[in-house]
């Protein structure tokens, strides 16, 4: 862009150059300069003056025509010979001419240079500043340049680059601990199951033998079963441990997300006897981090549709415990966002929002809500894993589980997809999906 | 140069001959134009200035030399003269008023010294106005030329007015030689 600028400058100022020398040149080379200050010229017209007046002195009849012819001669010899005398100074103002353009051409050029320095200088530092931040990791930028030149678009790059690195960094932040605990659960469960199998074999054997003794004991009976039911529960949460621990890769297939939540909403309409499942019409307005599309079908996304209802469900299940007897409803919508939701280049972002109208979540929470173990249920009515594999889900699935808001009127859920599949044209495009 | 103040109100150029005799202004004498010698007077220390001026042509049909001499008091003398002698003769004799020292206010602020200047131009005011005017004629008529046969189009008309004006307009008088003095003005006058 610049260099563009400074040839069209530099064809300007050559072709204004070429052009005065041109036009000056022509009139300097003009006939009548050239003939005019031509010293045979002058030469030939002296010549004629003396043989007028020659002439006039050898026919006095006719001296009033030489006279005047004479007249006439000496005026135009008058003439040219001022030209000639005021040549050199013709010379040296066509000269002081092209000097000056010159001149005036640098000076222009030289300060409209100085003015874009004095303009740009100040916000290359911030830029300067910013790439700095942006080097030792700050994220959520604002470097306080606009415009629509080249700094100010560089500068939106910053902006963008550093939002998505401080996504990036938590989504990987998430992803690491998420993977500890699971790693931690793997190995808790594989201890457990081996010492829980011979335990439970070893109990089953024991009440094999009370029941099959000629004298069964009755007490001894209630005991073994008693211990067969606590390592039972037992198992029942180590295979918790285990799901937690070994989730498996999703298998995305396009789904229209829209779709899928209103399937969710009807098959899931009676699950929760405290709960309504409401599912919002098509909406048009804006998204803070851009904008959704008014009146447009959102985009396809690729999705586990298992994985994502279960994903739902577990919302829902915190959402149902959290209104209680009162009952509540949990509205559930979808959307397409343009900007970098997600970053990596991707442009539009499908967003899942499941909000309810609880009582919120308390605050001391919040921080920790996608860690594993973190419950507000009491002690064995839940582990606490729910929402944690609701984000190790998600951030499987490229996208991200986000809290987007909680207060005594409500909690809101954002489920982040990576879109970008343009919609088909009538029909669930899971269907025709190889 | 020689000075002389009359009824302590003029001060008097007296001319030397030996301007006459410089190469340069010989040259110019014979051109055919009129060869100006036109006088600065300058008291020091920002005083009002005077001046004179003498326009010599040789006039060819007469073979003489056409002069006349302006003073500050604005008297005109034309002589016409038939040889370079006698150009010498009149010249010697000219008495031209150039500073009106009753403009110096009271004779306690007036000058001591005056630095003359004389500057040799090669032609006349009005000679450089008629070949300015001529010029523009003429150049107006070889821009015209092209459109009138048809031969080509005319491109940058008012670029070339500009251009018209700004060569007719380098035809200015400049001196081809000056001469100065610094001298005394003399305490006593002359009736």
């Amino acid at each position: 862009m610049r260099l563009r600028s400074t040839l069209v400058a530099i064809g300007l100022m050559v072709a204004l150059g070429a052009s005065v020398f041109f036009l000056v040149q022509r009139q300097l080379s003009s006939s009548s300069f050239v003939f005019g200050a031509h010293p045979e010229v002058l030469e030939q017209l002296e010549t004629a003056l003396s043989t007028t007046r020659e002439l006039a002195n050898r026919d006095p009849e006719n001296q009033a025509i030489y006279r005047a012819r004479f007249d006439a001669l000496d005026r135009t010899l008058g003439r040219l010979k001022v030209l000639e005398r005021s040549r050199e100074e013709l010379r040296r103002r066509y000269q002081l001419l092209l000097l000056l353009i010159f001149a005036g051409s640098v000076v222009v050029a030289t300060s409209l240079y100085a003015y874009r320095q004095s303009r740009h200088g100040p916000r290359l530092e911030k830029l300067r500043e910013a790439l700095e931040e942006l080097a030792v990791g700050r994220g959520e930028l604002v470097v306080g340049v606009r415009g629509r030149d080249s700094i100010g678009r560089i500068a939106s790059m910053i902006e963008e680059t550093s939002r998505v690195m401080a996504r990036n960094r938590r989504r990987l932040a998430a992803l690491r601990n998420l993977s500890a605990w699971q790693e931690a659960a793997r190995r808790h469960a594989h201890e457990m199951r081996t010492p829980l199998t011979g335990a439970r074999l070893g109990l089953g054997r024991i009440l094999d033998l009370a029941q099959t003794h000629p004298e069964p004991d009755d007490e001894i009976q209630r005991a073994a079963s008693g211990a067969l039911e606590e390592l039972e529960r037992l198992g029942v949460f180590t295979r918790q441990f285990t799901s937690f621990a070994r989730l498996p890769q999703p298998r995305l297939r396009p789904v229209n997300p829209r779709d899928l939540l209103r399937d969710f909403a009807t098959t899931y309409a009676g699950a929760w006897e405290n709960l309504q499942l409401v599912v919002d019409p098509e909406e048009s307005g804006d998204e803070e981090t851009g904008g959704s599309t008014p009146g447009r079908q959102a985009p396809s996304a690729l999705v586990d549709r298992d994985m994502l209802r279960q994903v739902l469900v577990n919302l829902c299940e915190n959402s149902a415990q959290a209104v209680g007897d009162e009952g509540g409803t949990v509205r559930l919508s979808a959307r397409a966002c343009q900007g970098p939701l997600l970053g990596e280049g991707r442009l539009e972002s499908i967003l899942l929002e499941v909000a309810d109208d609880g009582p919120g979540i308390a605050e001391e929470v919040r921080g920790r809500l996608f860690e594993p173990y973190t419950t507000t249920r009491t002690v064995g009515e839940g582990m606490g894993l729910g929402l944690a594999i609701s984000k190790k889900i998600l951030l499987d699935h490229g996208g991200d589980l986000e809290l987007s808001s909680s207060s005594a009127s409500g909690t809101v859920f954002h489920l982040i997809l990576p879109g970008g599949i343009p919609p088909e044209p009538g029909g669930d495009p899971e269907k025709e999906a190889p | 140069v020689t000075l002389k103040v009359r009824n302590e109100r003029w001060l008097e150029l007296a001319l030397p001959g030996s301007i006459l005799d410089d190469e340069l202004v010989t040259e110019e004498l014979t051109s055919g134009l009129t060869t100006t010698f036109a006088f600065l007077v300058d008291p020091r220390g920002g005083r009002p200035k005077g001046g004179a001026r003498i326009e010599i042509r040789y006039h060819l049909w007469d073979e003489a030399f056409h002069c006349l001499a302006v003073d500050a008091g604005g008297q005109r003398e034309a002589k016409i003269l038939p040889s370079r002698e006698a150009l010498k003769a009149w010249w010697r004799g000219l008495r031209l008023r150039s500073l009106d020292l009753g403009s110096q206010t009271t004779a306690r602020t007036r000058a001591s010294q005056v630095r003359v200047t004389l500057d040799v131009i090669p032609f006349s005011s009005k000679e450089e106005e008629d070949t300015q005017r001529w010029l523009g004629e003429v150049l107006a008529q070889d821009r015209d030329a092209p459109r009138e046969i048809g031969a080509e189009g005319r491109t940058g008309g008012a670029v070339n007015q500009v251009f018209n004006v700004l060569i007719a307009t380098s035809i200015r008088r400049k001196a081809v030689t000056s001469y100065r003095w610094t001298l005394q003005i003399p305490s006593g006058s002359s009736p």
